[in-house]
């Protein structure tokens, strides 16, 4: 019998982002975004109002992984952010606080859509002008040529946000575990392109050495009957399946003793009696190692993985290990796989106080050894602490003006195409609002278009004086004409930002970190503005 | 379709902070030496159970609400790491939560809130390092600070008025101002402790041998009765397992450390408290149906083999997925109950006969018929067996854990054990198990109220725990609110506009001195709580007084932890001498400010699986 259901017609609707509730709800996500960017950034207690875990976190990639907004446009949205997160490792949430901000604005506009979307895309296109090529206004460049600049970068980078729960000195300490796990990643001296190799994150909460060889299987040896499709087993009543499948397992362990195999390692569960017939012969069993060290392994010893246990084990799918031993965290042991050589993975050991905690953390180290890898392949850094995008608005700001014609080739008035560049222009300033939490101000100055903060209640000092502004930035040279961030000023050519005028990595001012321009910098065909700094 | 709803927390006062004062302010009873119980009553389940402990109470409460769950979530990580100090951290969450909300009020941006407060607790932590004592030089202090109760048990009078059940003075206070009414039982409460006879025997003993010129136990003893915190009970018999634990390894030539994994309870309902005691080896309860197999075994040498799972015909390892989709076929008919459970059963029985088996240690439940059968052959089933023991067995007596029978060969059988019967209880008796050279220590809980036995457990362990940490830190803090009154003090002279201004955070903040002075406080009411709940003053107000007039008292600069106390104690000397655990302690302290921190920097609770029908029926949400 079959069930029948009415099909339902499919409902169109046009131009959702005139529907008042998805503004709104677009609005809500964009106060949670920008809530959480930047390294004071607010955290987000996710939960499922059941007694479920709870997760504190004020990552993109996290956050938005357990949102499931109801709307599309929302979930598109969020979709796209992810898979930026997931690309770069970095950067979700000024992404996410850009596109939202973009929408927002451009929606509010009153302008067609098209004519809003090639004015952003125009002022867009004026952006890698403006932060790419090597005469880069708000770009530097770094030379990987002194490992030691390494570590001033990677502590520029280091913010580990407060749902890690970090000391300063341990926070110190992590990373300066991230960059040493990093730079053993690095192969030395290796002929041909490079590979960096893997750092595999081990989370908690002796032998002696000796080249060994390791079996290495993914399949479980749990004894069960591997996947066999649809359809149903036949069997006589007097064939037990688990011996039948224990049969093999044994034969397999057999075969596995006679090559002379010393650790054997499976993803999954071995089978008890097949432990207990490895031990005795002197086999290191070790179970339930997970995908995620899977390949980390495979890469330190050579090992190939096994994925059936019902037919020999090919002998060239064995690796080497060039020692173990045993060690001790907390009430942890573990087991140290020593590599033959020197090949370029390591094992970063992260431990914390609280589950919630540890798990950011270890969020916070992936990101930064993602982004110390990328700062490898594309060694250039932008203006960090919301330097980009004043720079970037300003510029934009006093460009249209001489970009009249781009109105003609989009076929709308001129008054419309300012509009539109003037609601992208207040985007870009909207991410860098984002980074204030407590109600102090930001202020720009009117002719690097840098920007800082002032405390709330702190006197910014006399307009155009040196007073508290220059108490925060030192580093800017002669008397500064300012305006709070995001009224309006007169338009002005931002002159190239004293960053630049710093050897690379001397050490930059404090709030005043320093990005990558990761891959996918302001790109035309990235649909989200893409770019990576420590927002997670 | 799931749904998100949103709620934002920051209008207003921050309800995460409240709700973590609130739950903090239910397990102020817990703090200090004289603990009063609570009763949590499950209104749906109709169960109530007693609770004595601030993470027992956690794990009781139902914590629907984001910030109560983180609290539980730390409270259980710190339980398992240190098995002590929980009461501290749950109230120092408490209080430093009612700091940031008193700082937010008064209009202290967020930032300025966590930079002041982290730089209040490094100092501090600094601070409570340069005064820990090491704990030779504590238990000498112990010696000749004059402490009064030592003494007094010293006394012959009093050890037989302690052993007659009557109460000592201090109990005699506790009595006075025990304030809650427990209308459920007569038995609840903790004012009739005839155990303090129980423990004044085990010190003496201890304190003879000592005189006997063997200076370490009494060592130990001494310094367990500074860390006892009330529990002098549990902390006898806590010594008594020490004392157990060094005199085997002696045997053994082995180090005389205090080993918490070879240490286990075994909880007897029914008999009096004073029954309680330790025992070597290990220890259970056997039903009465295998009484006579037990007593049969008493003397032998036996053979013992340990099951990790459980035993049964069902019973696979973790991980095995049963295959699903099977059909069986057959061409015959008799073959009915071939795979049937006593089939197995009578497998089973015979691979242990033919192992000549004397004792089955097993960690999960036994088949019925496999149990009725074994006790038939009189071999000695024991269900439920602790991993610890498990493991111990295993080094002791060579014996191979096993997950299935069929496993089981002579190699992987365990020789050299011996049964002896210890006491009966009820119809059932207790059988204790001594492997050779063992250095397990069985401590005997018992009770004839059964709802204490896991109060009475938990408190055993916290002493156990806290005279481990003690000896592995080898230092001790100043108990007694001495560490949080340094605190407080180290916080007020820092939160002074010339205050030494050392931490890399704390230039350039306006608010620092407010936040130093309300977090301050904190620790104020800290010892004015431990005050109030050891009925040394009538009232928190007076504790209160108290506290400031110490802290008035004493000057700038570091300060001896004895003339601390003084102040505190006044010269009357009815407080012991009590130490804390130093890491553990400390630990606590920034496990509960991380916390706070935490929830403070929180601005959004997001709740998903929200189905719009329910978002719509509560306003103050947000959907997205």
């Amino acid at each position: 019998m079959s069930r029948l259901a009415k099909k339902q017609p499919s409902v169109c609707t046009s131009d959702p982002l005139k529907d008042e509730e998805v503004r709104r709800k677009l609005a809500v996500l964009r106060q949670i975004l920008a809530s959480c960017f930047g390294p004071r950034g607010r955290l987000k207690q996710v939960h499922n109002n059941v007694g479920g875990p709870v997760l504190t976190t004020s990552t993109s990639a996290v956050l938005l992984k357990a949102l499931t907004p109801s709307h599309p446009v929302l979930r598109l949205l969020t979709a796209s952010v992810l898979n930026h997160a997931s690309r770069f490792g970095d950067c979700g949430l000024f992404a996410g606080i850009l596109c939202s901000a973009l929408v927002e604005r451009a929606a509010a506009l009153g302008v067609e859509a098209a004519t809003a979307a090639g004015a952003t895309g125009g002022s867009w296109a004026c952006a890698p002008a403006t932060c790419s090529g090597t005469t880069a206004a708000a770009r530097c460049r770094w030379t990987s040529a002194a490992a030691a600049a390494c570590w001033p970068w990677a502590r520029a980078r280091w913010r580990p946000s407060r749902a890690c729960a970090l000391t300063p000195g341990e926070a110190r300490h992590v990373g300066a575990q991230v960059v040493r796990a990093f730079l053993h990643t690095v192969p030395c001296a290796a002929p041909g392109p490079v590979r960096l190799g893997r750092a595999a994150t081990v989370a908690v909460e002796g032998r002696p050495a000796g080249r060994r060889r390791l079996a290495l299987f993914n399949a479980s040896l749990a004894g069960d009957l591997p996947e066999a499709g649809e359809g149903t087993f036949e069997l006589d009543w007097e064939v037990s399946l688990e011996e039948v499948v224990l049969g093999q397992l044994m034969r397999l362990g057999e075969q596995v003793v006679r090559d002379g195999v010393q650790v054997f390692v499976c993803q999954r569960v071995v089978h008890p009696v097949l432990q207990q017939y490895l031990r005795k012969h002197g086999v290191i069993v070790v179970e339930r190692l997970g995908i995620a060290l899977l390949e980390p392994l495979i890469q330190v010893s050579g090992a190939q993985a096994v994925a059936s246990f019902q037919t020999p084990v090919p002998v060239q799918s064995y690796g080497q290990l060039g020692g173990l031993r045993v060690l001790r965290c907390g009430s942890r042991e573990l087991l140290h796989l020593l590599p033959v050589g020197d090949p370029p993975c390591c094992t970063l050991l992260l431990c914390h106080r609280t589950e919630t905690a540890l798990s950011e953390l270890k969020v916070a180290c992936q990101t930064a050894e993602r982004v110390l890898r990328q700062t490898l392949t594309e060694p250039w850094a932008l203006l960090g602490g919301g330097c980009t995008e004043t720079h970037l608005s300003a510029y934009v700001g006093f460009q249209p003006r001489g970009r009249v014609h781009a109105a003609a080739e989009l076929g709308c008035s001129r008054a419309h195409y300012l509009l539109a560049a003037d609601a992208f222009r207040r985007a870009l300033l909207a991410a860098a609002r984002a980074l204030e939490h407590d109600g102090g101000e930001r202020l720009m100055d009117l002719s690097r278009a840098h920007c800082w903060d002032v405390p709330p209640g702190a006197d910014p000092g006399p307009r155009g004086g040196r007073g508290g502004a220059l108490r925060v930035r030192p580093h800017t040279p002669g008397d500064l004409e300012w305006s709070p961030l995001g009224t309006d000023h007169p338009p002005f050519s931002p002159a190239p930002p004293a960053g630049t005028d710093h050897p690379p990595f001397s050490p930059a001012p404090r709030r005043h970190g320093r990005r990558p321009a990761g891959a996918g910098l302001f790109r035309r065909q990235v649909q989200c503005p893409a770019r990576c700094r420590g927002d997670g | 379709m799931s749904m998100l709803g949103c709620t934002a927390v920051n209008q207003g006062p921050h309800i995460g902070l409240q709700q973590l004062a609130a739950l903090a302010a239910a397990a102020n009873a817990f703090l200090g030496p004289n603990k009063k119980c609570k009763i949590v009553d499950g209104q749906e389940s109709g169960e109530s159970s007693l609770v004595c402990s601030s993470f027992r109470l956690l794990v009781q409460l139902d914590l629907s609400c984001a910030a109560g769950q983180l609290l539980n979530e730390t409270t259980q990580a710190h339980q398992k790491a240190f098995g002590t100090g929980t009461g501290c951290l749950l109230f120092m969450a408490g209080v430093w939560s009612t700091t940031a909300v008193e700082c937010l009020q008064e209009g202290v941006p967020v930032q300025h809130i966590v930079s002041a407060m982290l730089e209040g607790l490094d100092s501090c932590l600094e601070a409570s390092r340069g005064i820990r004592l090491p704990i030779k030089e504590a238990v000498r202090h112990f010696g000749s600070g004059g402490d009064k109760r030592l003494d007094k048990h010293r006394d012959p009078k009093s050890i037989e008025k302690a052993q007659k059940g009557e109460t000592c003075e201090p109990q005699a206070v506790l009595r006075g101002k025990a304030n809650i009414k427990l209308t459920h039982s007569r038995h609840f409460g903790l004012g009739e402790r005839t155990e303090t006879g129980s423990f004044v025997p085990g010190m003496m003993s201890s304190s003879s041998s000592s005189l006997s010129g063997k200076p370490e136990p009494l060592d130990v003893t001494r310094l367990a009765v500074s860390v006892s915190h009330g529990c002098e009970d549990g902390m006898s018999l806590v010594v008594e397992a020490y004392r157990i634990q060094t005199e085997s390894s002696r045997v053994d030539g082995g180090r005389g450390m205090f080993d918490l994994d070879k240490l286990v309870t075994c909880v007897l309902p029914g008999l009096p408290e004073g029954c309680s005691c330790t025992l070597h080896g290990f220890l259970t309860l056997v039903s009465e149906e295998q009484a006579p197999t037990a007593k049969g075994l008493e003397g032998q040498s036996l053979r013992v083999a340990v099951i990790n799972g459980d035993l049964t015909k069902s019973y696979h390892h973790l991980g095995f997925s049963r295959p699903t989709d099977v059909r069986h076929m057959t061409g015959k008919l008799d073959c009915l109950g071939f795979h049937s459970e006593s089939d197995w059963a009578r497998k089973a029985l015979t691979t242990l006969q033919r192992l000549k088996v004397d004792v089955l240690l097993v960690g999960g439940m036994v088949a019925e018929g496999l149990r009725q059968s074994c006790v038939e052959q009189g071999l000695l089933v024991i269900e439920r067996v602790m991993r610890g023991v498990l493991r111990d067995f295993a080094e002791t007596t060579g014996v191979m854990p096993v997950t299935y029978l069929s496993q089981l060969d002579e190699d992987c059988i365990g020789k050299g054990a011996r049964a002896f019967m210890w006491r009966e209880c009820g119809k059932a008796v207790a059988v204790n198990i001594q492997a050779n050279a063992t250095r397990l220590v069985t401590a005997v809980i018992t009770s004839c109220v059964s709802s204490k036995l896991q109060m009475l457990e938990d408190r055993f362990w916290g002493c156990a725990h806290r005279l481990y940490h003690a000896m592995e830190d080898g230092h001790v803090l100043p108990g007694a609110g001495g560490t949080e009154i340094l605190c407080a003090h180290h916080l007020r002279e820092l939160s002074k506009p010339d205050g030494n201004r050392t931490h890399p955070l704390g230039d350039s903040n306006p608010y620092r001195g407010v936040v130093l002075q309300c977090m301050a406080e904190g620790w104020v009411e800290y010892v004015a709580t431990v005050m109030w709940n050891s009925a040394a003053v009538p009232s928190k107000l007076e504790a209160w007084t108290v506290i400031d007039q110490s802290l008035k008292g004493l000057g700038a600069g570091t300060l001896p932890w004895t003339r601390l106390s003084e102040h505190l104690h006044g010269d009357g000397g009815h407080l012991a001498v009590v130490y804390d655990n130093v890491e553990a302690k400390l630990e606590a302290w920034r496990k509960a400010l991380d916390l706070v921190l935490l929830v403070l920097q929180t601005d959004t609770e997001i709740i998903t699986g929200f189905s719009t029908k329910d978002a719509k029926q509560e306003s103050h949400l947000m959907l997205l």
